[in-house]
């Protein structure tokens, strides 16, 4: 009996300490949100674009983002990966994404941070390299069903058959 | 074979030589150099009876002034019939001064042929230069099949607007129906459905017709009509004191008068159905769908009618450059000309320009930026006919440098190859109808050529009506419109997103807002000679790569180019790495691969931002460059539209492509994708 209890104990401190630590289970569970671009390597806030990720449970994703001088979003969707805490994706056009990164968060999950990683053709990691920090946000709907949806690799938005 | 000027102005000098007897205005006999070099093109096709002086400044001032010392030399000479001014401006039009409107005069004469006639009056020290008055032929052969309704062919929901002939449209939306042709295909169009979500037009965009005239009382054309509202119709009176009297739709240039007639034995409809094509009324539950026509609130552009065919009456420079000068005169930005020279072949811009002084100079004048119509653009636009003698080049003026020449296209979305022009001079390609390939067997059942509205009282040669409001025709002639119609929509659209730019950016817009046709060029096709059991043969499209301008046009893409175009991310590299290279589709079109580029310019801000320790470059059709840091800076690419040469030759304007620059914002970061995205 003592010895069940001593169990359950220490149980329910793990329990708690997860809890009151903040500590989330996985990776693969604490990217599933909405977040918007905070931070980048080598950029002033100010001169951030605007990016929204939608990672979602059933391992597809959308980004809306804007980057130049245009009036709406550019939607983007595919596939991820996640493997540990390796993230790899894959668009909808076929097109790779433009590098593999290392999932981390911050401040109890409420930051997401993305490093790009240099890997050679096996896939082992050569080095870290851009640092992106994420904040849980979502888009307006409005502005979602009004993005220019990219659907071919190399063609402007809502391309042609040709 | 290319004519030379060189062989017909020995027949001129010859003419000259015989002309050794003074006369009055000549003080001495002229030299036969003298004479050769002011007889500036050749009487082959041009009109009887007629001839266009170019004065010298002096006397050309001193006429305007009164003086008729010069027509009664003339006179002396000649069974003058007239003798005034080509042009309306005032001699004291600064505008008009600095491209030499003010200098040319038309002399109609009796009893003496051209020759005879320009070498006596080039002997005259108070004429600069003679020009022979050419004709000009509309871009289309005119032939022309009745719409019948097609029951079944897209449904409603898939249609955009009411106009119930919309779904026979294929150049507007392409549903690669079989109907069309058994080649047609799906999206083979110029995507105005998706551009239209974004604009219909806007009526403070002109665009002048500049062709037969434009039945301006048609009921699919009516509502976007430019009327000129200071002028009271038919009453003699140049109410509005423009120079021009009771030009209420525009001008009949071949007339001079207000009067747009179709109703002469032989009319074409031919302008009619062009201006169908730009701006039929939209959403108005009747006819066809016009590419600026409009979302049925009144929205659509405007269409002048510049009158310069009429019925029997032939076209020619004189027509032209007075309508070029009306248009500017008058609020148009763009100039819509289906017409080209008939037979003449040139071989450069200076070869044109030496020969058709007046025209030229008209065009010139219209282009100028003091005549600026738009509040978009800082100067106006002419987008011609490349031409449909099925001839490697651009006929003229269409293959002027600063002219947007449009080739044409089939609905199997490849070269229409029984008439399209192409080459050098050519810029860009549209739908213009493909007969050939639709039912050959039943011409009432042909649906492959271009549908629009015409002039229901058309008579034929027994003087029976054989006009109809609505029919299919094909041409360069067709393929024109479309992208003047687009062009139209791009201006309006700026209009709604308040956003300018120079003419130049404008149109290089227009250039790389396009679909790779070069990719499907890649088999053969039937061409045939003839309309009834001509000679066939297969012509390899291969003969067509790269010579279709920069590829087919696409309102959509345009629209979202007027709008912006994102940076273009790139890859921040190591001082050891090499550069990489990145794909300018979105910037320059489908054909970017393939277009000639000039050069790749980039300032010292961006180079310091970028770290970029060589400058970028173009390598196999793509961006060559090596950021070394995280930044972002612009870069301006120069390319050829068209043509793999730049239209200068030793400082010369050859027949080549228009360059085309386009300014792209560079992001530079730690990650890039090569379709752009973010991760």
């Amino acid at each position: 009996m003592k010895k069940a209890i001593n169990i359950f104990v220490t149980l329910i401190s793990a329990v708690t300490l997860a809890v009151s630590c903040g500590i989330i289970p996985t990776a693969e569970e604490g990217i599933v949100a909405e977040w918007t671009l905070t931070e980048m390597t080598g950029y002033e806030t100010e001169d951030l674009p605007s990016v929204y990720i939608d990672f979602r449970a059933d391992k597809s994703f959308e980004i809306y983002q804007k980057v130049g001088d245009v009036p709406r979003y550019r939607k983007y969707d595919g596939i991820y990966e996640i493997s540990g805490s390796t993230l790899k994706g894959e668009y909808s056009d076929g097109e790779d994404w433009g590098s593999t990164y290392k999932v981390s968060f911050q401040a109890d999950g409420a930051v997401l941070v993305l490093t790009a990683l240099e890997t050679d053709k096996s896939g082992n990691v050569l080095s870290e390299g851009e640092v992106c920090r994420y904040a849980k946000a979502s888009l307006d709907q409005k502005e979602k069903d009004a993005a220019d949806v990219v659907t071919k690799s190399v063609e402007e938005v809502s391309a042609r058959f040709l | 074979m290319i004519k030379r000027l060189s062989i017909v102005l020995s027949a001129v000098i010859c003419a000259a030589s015989c002309a050794d007897e003074l006369y009055e205005g000549v003080s001495s006999v002229p030299s036969e150099d003298s004479v050769m070099t002011k007889v500036i093109n050749t009487p082959s096709d041009a009109e009887e009876g007629q001839l266009l002086l170019c004065l010298t400044e002096t006397a050309a001032d001193a006429v305007a002034a009164g003086d008729r010392s010069l027509y009664g030399n003339i006179s002396g000479v000649l069974q003058v019939k007239s003798f005034a001014p080509v042009f309306n401006s005032s001699p004291d039009d600064e505008v008009a001064r600095r491209h030499n409107l003010h200098r040319w005069y038309y002399v109609e004469f009796d009893g003496e042929d051209l020759r005879g006639a320009a070498s006596k009056l080039a002997a005259f020290s108070d004429v600069a230069m003679v020009q022979f008055n050419k004709k000009l032929k509309p871009a289309s052969d005119c032939s022309f099949n009745a719409y019948t309704p097609v029951l079944g062919q897209m449904s409603s929901d898939d249609l955009p607007f009411n106009d119930p002939m919309l779904g026979d449209q294929w150049h507007c939306i392409n549903t690669g129906s079989a109907l069309v042709s058994n080649s047609s295909v799906a999206g083979g169009d110029i995507a105005v459905k998706d551009a239209w979500r974004l604009t219909g037009g806007d009526p403070r965009v002109i665009v002048a017709i500049i062709d037969s005239p434009v039945k301006y009382d048609h009921p699919d054309l009516a509502a976007n009509m430019w009327r000129n509202e200071g002028e009271i119709p038919a009453n003699g009176i140049d109410d509005d004191r423009n120079g021009y009297t009771d030009d209420v739709y525009g001008w009949n240039c071949e007339r001079n008068n207000g009067e747009i007639n179709w109703s002469s034995h032989k009319a074409s409809g031919h302008g009619t159905h062009v201006a169908g094509i730009v701006a039929a009324v939209n959403a108005n539950g009747t006819g066809v769908c016009g590419v600026a026509g409009g979302t049925g609130k009144g929205d659509g552009v405007r269409m002048m009618s510049c009158q310069i065919f009429e019925g029997g009456i032939s076209s020619n420079l004189k027509s032209s450059a007075i309508a070029f000068e009306y248009a500017a005169k008058n609020g148009a930005s763009v100039a819509q000309c289906s017409f080209g020279l008939i037979g003449a072949e040139y071989e450069s811009d200076a070869e044109y320009e030496m020969s058709y002084g007046a025209e030229h100079d008209a065009i010139e004048y219209f282009m100028d930026k003091d005549n600026n119509n738009s509040e978009i653009l800082d100067g106006n636009i002419v987008i011609a006919a490349a031409g449909n003698e099925q001839v490697p080049y651009s006929s003229y003026p269409a293959g002027l440098q600063n002219v947007v020449s449009v080739t044409g296209l089939g609905p199997d979305y490849l070269p229409a190859v029984n008439y399209t022009n192409y080459g050098p001079g050519c810029n860009i390609a549209a739908p213009g109808g493909d007969f050939y390939i639709g039912n050959i067997t039943s011409f009432k059942e042909n649906r492959s050529r271009v549908l629009s509205t015409f002039i229901d009282t058309i008579v034929d040669d027994n003087l029976q009506t054989a006009g109809h409001e609505y029919v299919y025709m094909q041409g360069t002639s067709m393929a024109c419109p479309c992208v003047s119609g687009v062009a139209a929509l791009g201006l309006s659209y700026a209009y709604k997103l308040g956003k300018t730019f120079t003419r130049e950016e404008f149109i290089s817009l227009l250039l790389t807002s396009v679909n790779n046709l070069d990719s499907r060029l890649t088999d053969n096709k039937l061409k045939v000679s003839g309309y009834t059991n001509g000679l066939e043969q297969t012509v390899d499209l291969g003969l067509y790569r790269g010579k279709m301008g920069t590829g087919a046009v696409d309102a959509w893409k345009f629209l979202m180019a007027i709008e912006g175009t994102p940076s273009l991310t790139v890859k921040v590299l190591d001082e050891s790495a090499k550069a990489e290279r990145y794909d300018l589709t979105s910037y320059f079109g489908g054909s970017a691969s393939s277009l000639t580029y000039l050069s790749v310019d980039c300032d010292q801000d961006t180079r310091t931002s970028l770290g970029l320790s060589e400058d970028p470059e173009i390598k196999y059709g793509k961006l060559s460059i090596k950021p070394t840091k995280v930044g972002s800076g612009k870069i301006t690419i120069t390319a050829i539209a068209g043509y793999d040469e730049d239209g200068l030759v030793d400082g010369e304007t050859q027949t080549g492509g228009m360059e085309i620059t386009r300014t792209v914002s560079i992001m530079s970061r730690g990650v890039a994708s090569d379709n752009g995205g973010w991760l």
